[in-house]
């Protein structure tokens, strides 16, 4: 296969030098739940996923596990919304943690299976975004939870369900009554997600003059301004023909979760990306589709070495106003990572929003 | 109501389809449609007189209904399939969703997901599902559901999507103004029969291999099972990682407005899965299914054509496989599509009388 030429996206944030760390992993040596309030406690510092997105905890209790991230603008997609991808990676941390709490000390656990379901669009205003994770069975060696994400008080958006392994502890379990509070760092300039927004939707009329493959085409030859998600994460496309897409997703130290390697959520927001891009591909001009759900099953897990993790969807069905579509992940060895399934509601002939244009391109500052 | 199926299970399709013939009953609200239901007031679907899932709680967004444990319903190893628990779980999520409508609104399930925690034994009397409706829009709402034995045992944990239709009362048509007779039938109703169909001795099961297995079925050296006696499966092909097996769409697997049952589709999906799973496992190899993920593509025509059910193996590790299912109709449409993930448990029997439990046997693949 001939070498994809790569997109040069600026500004990159993913590739500046990563904030927040990891806690000290003598940490590991209390219970799940006294693992979480060690955040809070001041015990270690925030995740980089913290400082890319501000996903943080509010709240933990056995069994339970709150998360906020504010909507903003570096979160959208060219369609002008927050993609089920992102949305995943809130309901990934919310799920995981409020299994997490349930479990004995020294114990870790692994994402199996991540289900995540749309129940609304969610645009970029500004608001918060709140997943309510809760277990639902803790097993010796497996466990399910489920999540609610809505805006702040409203109406929900989105529902996840997630089964995790539980493996063996660690032995000996390391001795977490030496852990002392950290210095947490400070940085000259503000978060990436608190800055002016770096890339833009697409207008109405971009949408409306292209059909799904030649927006896709105009992307990869960097004709079209690059999303927001872009700008932040890395993830760009590389590939597509009618009925396939594939995207990149560089593994950056920014997108690990507390254990260090690659968050779910992110696996996910690739899976996600390929599943509904590959149907864009079938769509004429002046479309729309929205992804209902993804499911992703996690084979392996992925580390953060920089390199790139590639995606490709396929469409498995079409029909008017239905298509599910399949996609596989692979690390860049070419080791099959994690495979995943969606389906998209397709909406001929009609625009992505009533008003038009979907979001206005900031002003040059 | 005689139905001769082609090829099919049945040649008797019992029951009524009370919406085709009182469709006056659309004249009333979900929640009150699903009350006189409750109360026995109209008579049941063909689908209950092969199964005997019935409602037994619903109030305003959530729905309770419990399928009798028969041996009908075992697999060639003497264990109940997610697939069965789908099967249990797709009337009450959409009940709990069409608990919340208006007159003249009718529910299709478009995606239904489970995550599976324990399997079921086989003499664990019932499958009690209790679904809850999580948000519902103007054309679509999603549920989720607690799936128990009759021991209150946690099985699985399952949500739905459904989408709402209009399917308003004609314009003349009332509500019955009395409870509905229901047709009586001299003979036990087929879920109240003794089961046909055997299981396969685990020693069978220690010294084959899938794919020696597979074939021993196809020359008739070993029993079908009272599962795929059940769904009335008929001929099969596999090859490594690959398995296609077709179904009648009978009638009995309908719904009161005539429709095919979601859940049955399911379980056939979820069938052809476990067979390709099967092909790539050595002898003295028992599996749990992980979780099961159908999209509903369209509605299926139960009128005893075959249903075809491909599936193939998209990833085999030492521990997990995941695989994907195609269901199609006799005129070549997809009318399903689904995935799967199962824990392998090389070297463990499945012990019919106390399965393997995947839960405490889950490791994940290294």
């Amino acid at each position: 296969m001939a070498e994809a030429i790569r997109l040069v996206i600026e500004p990159a944030i993913w590739q500046e030098p990563v904030r927040g760390g990891h806690l000290d992993p003598r940490v590991f040596g209390l219970s799940g739940l006294e693992q979480l309030r060690a955040f809070f406690r001041g015990l270690g510092p925030p995740p980089p996923l913290a400082h890319l997105t501000g996903m943080f905890p509010i709240e933990v209790d056995e069994g339970k596990a709150t998360f906020t991230m504010p909507a903003t603008d570096w979160l959208i997609s060219p369609p002008g919304y927050i993609q089920l991808g992102v949305l995943a990676m809130l309901a990934d941390a919310a799920l995981g943690c409020a299994i997490q709490s349930t479990l004995p000390p020294a114990t870790p656990y692994t994402t199996s299976d991540l289900t995540v379901t749309f129940l609304r669009p969610v645009v970029a205003d500004g608001r918060t975004l709140v997943a309510r994770g809760r277990v639902i069975h803790s097993g010796r060696s497996l466990a399910v939870s489920d999540v609610e994400i809505s805006y702040e008080d409203d109406h929900p958006v989105a529902h996840g369900t997630s089964r995790c392994f539980i493996l063996d502890p660690i032995d000996p379990a390391p001795d977490p009554s030496e852990v002392e509070p950290v210095q947490i760092p400070q940085y000259d300039t503000p978060d990436p997600y608190l800055r002016p927004v770096e890339g833009r939707a697409l207008t109405q009329a971009e949408w409306d003059a292209m059909t799904g493959l030649e927006v896709f085409e105009g992307f990869i030859a960097g004709k079209l301004p690059p999303p927001p998600i872009t700008h932040l994460t890395g993830l760009v496309p590389t590939a597509a023909a009618e009925g396939t897409s594939t995207f990149a997703l560089p593994t950056s130290p920014w997108l690990t979760s507390p254990l260090g390697t690659v968050q779910g959520g992110a696996t996910a927001l690739l899976a996600d990306t390929v599943l509904g891009t590959a149907v864009q591909t079938t769509l004429p001009a002046r479309s729309t589709y929205t992804p209902l759900d993804v499911k992703v099953s996690f084979l392996r897990p992925v580390f953060a070495d920089g390199r790139d993790l590639v995606g490709t969807g396929t469409v498995e069905h079409r029909g008017r106003t239905l298509a599910v579509a399949n996609a596989e992940i692979r690390n860049a060895d070419g080791k099959k990572v994690a495979v995943a399934t969606g389906s998209s509601l397709i909406r001929e002939g009609q625009p992505w929003r009533a008003e038009d244009p979907v979001i206005q391109p900031e002003a040059p500052a | 109501m005689v139905i001769r199926v082609r090829g099919g299970r049945l040649d008797e399709v019992r029951g009524v389809f009370a919406y085709l013939e009182h469709p006056g009953i659309l004249a009333l609200d979900g929640m009150e449609q699903m009350r006189r239901w409750l109360r026995r007031e109209y008579p049941y679907p063909p689908i209950w007189y092969v199964a005997g899932s019935e409602q037994v709680e619903s109030g305003p967004g959530m729905s309770t209904w419990r399928l009798p444990v028969t041996s009908w319903l075992q697999s060639a190893a003497g264990t109940l399939t997610g697939g069965v628990l789908a099967f249990a779980a797709d009337a009450p999520l959409g009940s709990a969703l069409f608990t919340t409508l208006p007159p003249g609104a009718w529910v299709t399930t478009s995606e239904l997901s489970l995550h599976f925690l324990r399997p079921p034994a086989p003499d664990c009397g019932a499958i009690i599902t209790r679904a809850r409706l999580i948000q519902a829009g103007r054309s679509q709402g999603l549920c989720e559901a607690s799936i128990e034995d009759a021991h209150g045992h946690l099985l699985a944990h399952a949500t739905a999507r459904n989408m709402v239709t209009g399917l308003p009362a004609p314009p003349d048509a009332q509500p019955p103004s009395k409870p509905i007779p229901w047709p009586e039938y001299d003979t036990p109703h087929q879920f109240e029969r003794p089961a046909e169909g055997e299981i396969v001795p685990q020693a069978v099961w220690d010294r084959m291999s899938g794919v020696e297995m597979m074939a021993a079925w196809q020359r008739g050296e070993l029993p079908r099972a009272p599962l795929s006696n059940w769904v009335g499966a008929q001929h099969f092909e596999f090859h490594e990682g690959e398995f296609a097996v077709t179904f009648p769409a009978s009638p009995s697997w309908t719904t009161a407005g005539g429709a095919f049952y979601g859940g049955t589709t399911a379980l056939f999906l979820d069938y052809a899965m476990h067979g390709a799973i099967h092909t790539t496992l050595p002898g003295g190899t028992s599996w749990g299914t992980l979780d099961l993920k159908v999209n509903f593509l369209r509605p299926v025509t139960a009128d005893g054509s075959d249903l075809r059910a491909t599936a193939k193996i998209l990833h085999r590790g030492k521990r997990i496989a995941v695989a994907s299912a195609e269901l199609t109709g006799a005129d070549g449409k997809t009318v399903a599509l689904a995935s799967s993930s199962a824990m392998l448990l090389p070297g463990r029997p499945w012990r019919p009388a106390a399965p393997a439990v995947p839960i405490d046997e889950a490791a994940p693949d290294g």
